[in-house]
């Protein structure tokens, strides 16, 4: 919803928006965000992958991968180069391709996890797979401005706090029954002052999120989601860390009679650095902030963003 | 900031500036550090009750404006910006509403249109010989005496002692060590047995130690109940803890457009340093985390405004933006490097003030116990 129906909805064609959207809503057909190559990841505008333009229809040749969909999409939203000789942001179209085009393999990178859990992201392979013109979103070079737009919802959209502090409220009320050996946690005033602690950052997550929800309302919310993404990513991480610290030597219980949550906490804590780096890391997020909030000048000496 | 102000919080917010850019300049606060025993400016008192500021609370039956608490972060976030040194906190806040709430028809009749009116400055005699803010640490023994009570003991950190009219004494009455047990008293500054004795901070605000001996008060200057004072002040506390909040985030985000500026124009190595990344990382976690303070005390105010159950909201709002507070005046005070340090420089009027806010009304234990009691030992208020 954030990325990809929003930028249909701003950018494509009367034809694309009646064929694609109905069916996002309609929640039909998985879809993957197929940005990242092995040269381009925070320099997302460095991408390599070729788009040929031959008339009627896109000949792409090239591999992306961490393409967390990939393995059960019908769709991939795709970033292409389609001008290699113009600036490197302005040679960049996105394509919609179809996941069983032919000539698009792939094959899967697991991630830290643990067995039996699917913990999987992906290569995937273009070998002159055709594109027909009219799966072209939008105008064609300007692919990167789409993107970065879209990327401001995904930072957003990525992060539903409510769900951490769901976890954060679950962790708290497991402490409340928790006993080892007569020895109750929560009589403990550094557990109670930790947990305290801890709260008040959640609660400053769940109003970052507000924030950025607001200024959706009026235009794109571009540093609030940066703000969310930046604090929400770092409070995840936090709190995971510190229901580890808070359980012992237990937190790091993968399984067993003495892993709380079944080992979940453990999952959390490996899984926090996901949100940590998924659209764009923590530190990109900072820069949209200084930059683009701050009127603070690029590190690489570029001109600055407009200031809101 | 960003949630949506009413159109008359947006001209309370422009009035409020205005106001202090051209009253309120750092020279002025200076001014008032150096060579006031008071603490704050008379005439600048005089000039918020012309304007109506030291009525916002009070109900309109007492000629008061009879607003809300967003209102008043919307106006104290302006006082923050400029440092502004005055009993507003105290007066137009913590008495306004405690009297309000919990004063006797003829304590509202008498005191509320004198503080309107800037007649009636009050402070806060609470803290004792404690480490904790916690009431259970109060002793102050207020015992009967004819027809009223004899009050002796010490209070600490007394705000504009010498300044003030009015004490609003937090003393014990029973149930020495537990929270209950407190009575509240109105005390006159200038009663029989009363001595204050400065007491120097870093900030160079004017807090006192108040040595009663005997002080004798009436019946009628108890507030609300005797045995129940803890009971009547939190929740009056509580708004002023929130428009504590307010002053003090208003003073990190001043600092934090000095830093911000300071590292625009700051050239080394041939660039300005805000080009480097570590000074943007700095500056961008401030402001995120100034941000999240701000809309913390916003929402609280709003739901204070619904008498929703804010217990919780404000403990957390107390402790995250006294520690961004403290935060931001220390990382903003090493981006300007030296400078940063010089007595001359604007911003080391906010890094003398940033810990003392802190430790201020509570520090983060207090408040992190009131966060345990709300989340831990009952089922969490969820506001939305």
């Amino acid at each position: 919803m954030g990325t990809i129906a929003s930028t249909i909805y701003h950018a494509a064609s009367e034809e694309m928006k009646l064929e694609f959207l109905p069916m996002i809503f309609r929640n039909e057909g998985q879809w993957a965000i197929t940005y990242t190559e092995p040269g381009a990841g925070t320099d997302i505008g460095s991408l390599q992958t070729r788009a040929i333009d031959k008339g009627d229809y896109f000949e792409v040749t090239g591999m992306k991968h961490y393409i967390t969909s990939a393995h059960f999409c019908r769709w991939h939203w795709m970033a292409v180069r389609t001008d290699p000789d113009a600036p490197k942001h302005k040679g960049i179209s996105i394509l919609i391709v179809d996941h069983d085009a032919p000539g698009l393999t792939m094959s899967p990178m697991n991630t830290i996890g643990r067995e039996g859990t699917t913990h999987r992201t992906n290569q995937v392979f273009f070998d002159k797979v055709k594109v027909p013109r009219s799966r072209l979103v939008g105008e064609v070079n300007r692919g990167f401005y789409y993107m970065m737009q879209a990327l401001d919802y995904e930072r957003f959209a990525i992060l539903s706090f409510a769900s951490r502090v769901r976890r954060f409220n679950k962790i708290v009320a497991w402490f409340r029954d928790a006993d080892f050996n007569g020895e109750r946690p929560l009589e403990d005033h550094a557990t109670r002052r930790a947990l305290a602690r801890m709260s008040a950052r959640v609660e400053v997550g769940t109003m970052l999120e507000r924030l950025a929800i607001c200024r959706a309302q009026e235009e794109v919310p571009d540093i609030e989601a940066a703000m969310n993404k930046a604090w929400g990513a770092s409070i995840g991480d936090e709190f995971a860390q510190l229901a580890l610290d808070l359980m012992g030597p237990f937190g790091g219980l993968w399984g067993g009679e003495h892993s709380p949550f079944g080992g979940a906490l453990a999952d959390e804590y490996l899984m926090a650095g996901h949100a940590r780096v998924a659209a764009g890391g923590v530190d990109t997020a900072k820069s949209i902030i200084a930059r683009r909030l701050l009127g603070l000048p690029n590190a690489l000496g570029k001109p600055e963003l407009p200031q809101r | 900031m960003d949630i949506k102000l009413s159109e008359e919080q947006v001209q309370l917010q422009d009035m409020a500036r205005k106001f202090m850019d051209k009253h309120c300049t750092f020279d002025v606060v200076r001014g008032i550090e150096l060579e006031s025993d008071l603490g704050f400016s008379r005439e600048m008192w005089q000039q918020f009750a012309e304007m109506g500021w030291l009525g916002m609370i009070v109900p309109e039956d007492h000629q008061g404006m009879g607003m809300g608490v967003l209102d008043l972060v919307v106006l104290i976030r302006e006082l923050g910006r400029h440092v502004c040194p005055s009993p507003f906190l105290y007066t137009a806040v913590l008495a306004a509403d405690l009297i309000t709430q919990a004063g006797s028809d003829e304590q509202k009749a008498q005191i509320l249109p004198r503080i309107v009116a800037g007649e009636s400055i009050h402070t806060f005699a609470y803290q004792e010989f404690s480490r904790f803010f916690h009431p259970r640490h109060i002793s102050l023994a207020a015992t009967s005496s004819g027809d009223g009570y004899s009050l002796s003991g010490s209070k600490l950190f007394v705000e504009f002692a010498d300044g003030a009219d009015t004490l609003i004494v937090a003393a014990r009455t029973s149930q020495p060590g537990a929270d209950s047990g407190l009575t509240l008293f109105l005390v006159d500054r200038d009663s029989e047995g009363i001595v204050t004795t400065h007491m120097p901070t870093m900030a160079r605000d004017r807090h006192y130690q108040v040595d009663f001996d005997n002080v004798q008060v009436p019946a009628s200057a108890v507030i609300g109940e005797p045995d129940r004072g803890w009971e009547a002040l939190e929740p009056s506390l509580h708004k002023a803890i929130i428009a504590f909040c307010a002053y003090t985030n208003g003073a990190g985000f001043e600092m934090h457009d000095h830093a911000t500026q300071y590292a625009k124009e700051r050239v080394q190595f041939g660039r300005p340093i805000g080009q480097m990344q570590t000074i943007q990382g700095y500056l961008a976690q401030l402001i995120m985390e100034l941000y999240g303070a701000d809309m913390l005390t916003m929402f609280t105010a709003f739901q204070m405004d619904r008498e929703r159950h804010t217990r919780g909201y404000v403990a957390k709002t107390k402790a995250f933006s006294a520690e961004t507070v403290g935060r931001v005046m220390d990382v903003g005070s090493q981006i300007f490097g030296g400078m940063g340090y010089m007595e001359e420089q604007d911003t080391t009027l906010f890094l003398r003030r940033g810990k003392q806010y802190q430790l201020a009304l509570g520090g983060t234990e207090y408040w992190e116990d009131v966060i345990a009691e709300e989340i831990i030992d009952r089922e969490p208020v969820v506001l939305t």
